[in-house]
């Protein structure tokens, strides 16, 4: 049930995705979710697709786990799907009920849509499966560090994501501890109708929330025993370097923006 | 008679299904009579507490089963529910406290925490207020604390009310899940005292889990010592702690003074090797120098 989520989850591996440089990674990532909204016609996304199944075979992440990340969103997607599907009309009309019209065009942009969110879905979800939660803030940390011109504590930010990403099994835990506690003294989450759940879950909250305070106040000071002051003057104990496979990757990602645009050019436009 | 508790071949596993997969507790048998007070001993991570999880069902056995009152409470939802409470004869079953309870606390005042319970078991309101009052005297909490915040409470305090919450219930088996942990030798003389009148004053059966000897030399009639998953010993506390070299290799600890009078005897002293609290050691002292004076 709850310990069922999975965001941010890493997927211990040892893949030619896991080895890359978390900056880079995080980078071209970027680019590739923007390429997805770069794509006009069926033939650029579906090179899209193509590479993101290679991305994903690559990585070495088994399918079921990447299903795993994109079944949340099925409702999203099909809903996604259904208004786009009667909201865009055009060529040739296959269905009509009073002012709604099922369309060639119709039906186009709501798989196109579709698809498109899945893309962006699951190419997120690698990064997060092949990158540790560390690495990630790390290279966040990194690449926002210009902005320290501005005077924004980057490192303070990055270590907060840090330590909100670690807390989240420890509160998954501890929600499973209080809820037991309380069903032994008769309280019943399971049963009853909105408000009445509502209602029972405040005995869940309401120590969640104290303990989550206290454990937060005795980080604070477990790290400040550890002469944490920021991140002035502090230096890391693994340097990030980029290797010639960043750039290999650098490099296909590139082609593939060149593929896209081709393809957008030489084909018909869908959205 | 039907045990009050009574658990056959149970088996947890957790992270089944994972390569990780232990087995928590390993083919359990064991049955608790109705107003025994049954003691549970082990080393850190031997299952106890995963076994007494077992008795009100928020853990479901893998293998074996569970029987309340002689009743298998897995056999529906009704007869899990019934575990819990049985509305009728509004009377818990089975009140489960479990380790560091005073992280359940949430009401706005103590009196309203330890009224939760009762509150669910949908009770009249007299009756209510007379089970608050009846289990904080019981548990120990002070008058004046019961309209405080419980978020405003030392922690022995918390753990006290955390205690007369589980207690306002009135369940016919009351399990604690090492109810002294983290107090101060007061407080855990105090709460062992507590739960001495408790069981006096409603003949209650309880199960108490701890990983102090003396204490449950001192309330316990049976004791059940778990090692690895497995029950290693069950029996009163003199057979129990006779067996010191066998708890020692089990990374347990006969009580302090029953070691010395141990020790005591080697060394060729006429003393019994059957003593585990420092009240009966000094009795068996004084007999030994009377008998040395006649
Ligand atoms: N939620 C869980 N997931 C996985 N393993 C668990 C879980 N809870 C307990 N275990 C494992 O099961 C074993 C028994 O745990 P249990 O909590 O019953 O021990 P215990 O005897 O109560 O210990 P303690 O004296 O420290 O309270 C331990 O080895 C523990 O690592
Ligand atoms: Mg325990």
């Amino acid at each position: 049930m709850i310990s069922d989520i999975s965001i941010g989850q890493y997927f211990t591996g040892n893949s030619f995705l896991h080895k890359m440089d978390a900056r880079m990674k995080f980078i071209l990532v970027f680019a590739l979710l923007v390429f997805v909204f770069l794509c006009k016609s069926f033939f650029s996304l579906a090179l899209m697709v193509v590479f993101t199944v290679f991305a994903v075979i690559l990585s070495k992440v088994p399918f079921k786990m990447v299903l795993k990340s994109i079944k949340p969103l099925v409702i999203i997607i099909l809903f996604t799907a259904l208004l786009n599907i009667f909201y865009t009309t055009g060529g040739t009309t296959y269905f009509e009920w009073h002012s709604l019209k099922l369309t060639e065009k119709g039906i186009n942009t709501a798989i196109f849509m579709a698809v498109r969110i899945l893309v962006l879905v699951v190419i997120s979800s690698l990064l997060t499966y092949t990158t540790t939660p560390t690495m990630l803030t790390d290279a966040i940390e990194r690449l926002l560090s210009p902005l320290s011109v501005f005077h924004i504590k980057v490192h303070t930010l990055a270590m907060m994501m840090t330590l909100a990403l670690r807390f989240i099994p420890t509160l998954v835990e501890e929600i499973e501890r209080i809820m037991n506690a309380q069903k032994a003294r008769g309280a019943e989450l399971e049963t009853g109708g909105l408000i009445a759940r509502s209602k029972a879950l405040v005995p869940i909250f309401v120590p969640l929330m104290v303990s989550s305070f206290r454990r937060a106040y005795e980080l604070a000071f477990a790290m400040t025993c550890r002469c944490y002051t920021g991140g002035e003057g502090r230096t890391r104990m693994k340097q990030m370097k980029l290797k010639p496979r960043d750039f290999i990757a650098a490099v296909f990602v590139a082609a593939l923006l060149a593929g896209v645009l081709v393809l957008n050019h030489f084909f018909e436009a869908v959205i | 008679m039907t045990p009050a508790v009574e658990v056959r071949n149970l088996t947890h596993y957790y992270l089944k299904g994972t390569e990780n997969q232990v087995a928590a507790i390993n083919n359990i048998n064991l049955s608790v009579e109705k107003g025994e007070t049954l003691g549970i001993i082990g080393h850190t991570g031997s299952g106890k507490s995963t076994l007494i999880a077992h008795f009100n069902g928020l853990l479901k056995p893998d293998e074996g089963e569970v029987l309340v009152d002689g009743k298998n409470i897995f056999e529906s939802k009704e007869t899990l529910r019934q575990s819990r409470f049985t509305l009728r004869q509004s009377r818990f079953k089975v009140g489960l406290c479990f380790q560091y309870p005073e992280y359940q606390l949430f009401e706005e005042t103590v009196y309203k925490d330890i009224a939760f319970g009762p509150k669910n078991m949908k009770l009249p309101q007299e009756e209510i207020d007379r089970r608050v009052l009846t289990a904080a005297g019981m548990a120990g909490v002070r008058k004046e604390n019961l309209e405080k915040s419980p978020f405003d409470l030392s922690g022995g305090e918390k753990r006290r009310a955390a205690i007369a919450g589980v207690m306002s219930m009135e369940p016919q088996v009351l399990v604690l899940d090492e109810p002294a942990a983290g107090l101060d030798p007061a407080g855990r003389r105090e709460l062992i005292n507590m739960i001495k009148n408790y069981r006096r004053a409603t003949g209650c059966t309880v199960i108490i889990v701890s990983h102090s000897m003396e204490d449950i030399a001192s309330v316990a009639d049976r004791v059940c010592v778990l090692n690895k998953a497995e029950i290693a010993m069950l029996g009163t506390p003199k057979e129990v702690y006779t067996r010191d070299e066998e708890l020692r290799s089990m990374g347990l600890n006969v009580p302090e003074i029953t070691r010395i009078f141990i020790m005591l005897k080697k060394r060729g002293l006429d003393v019994p090797a059957d003593v585990f609290t420092v009240d009966d050691a000094v009795a068996s002292i004084r007999k030994l120098s009377e008998r040395g004076k006649a």
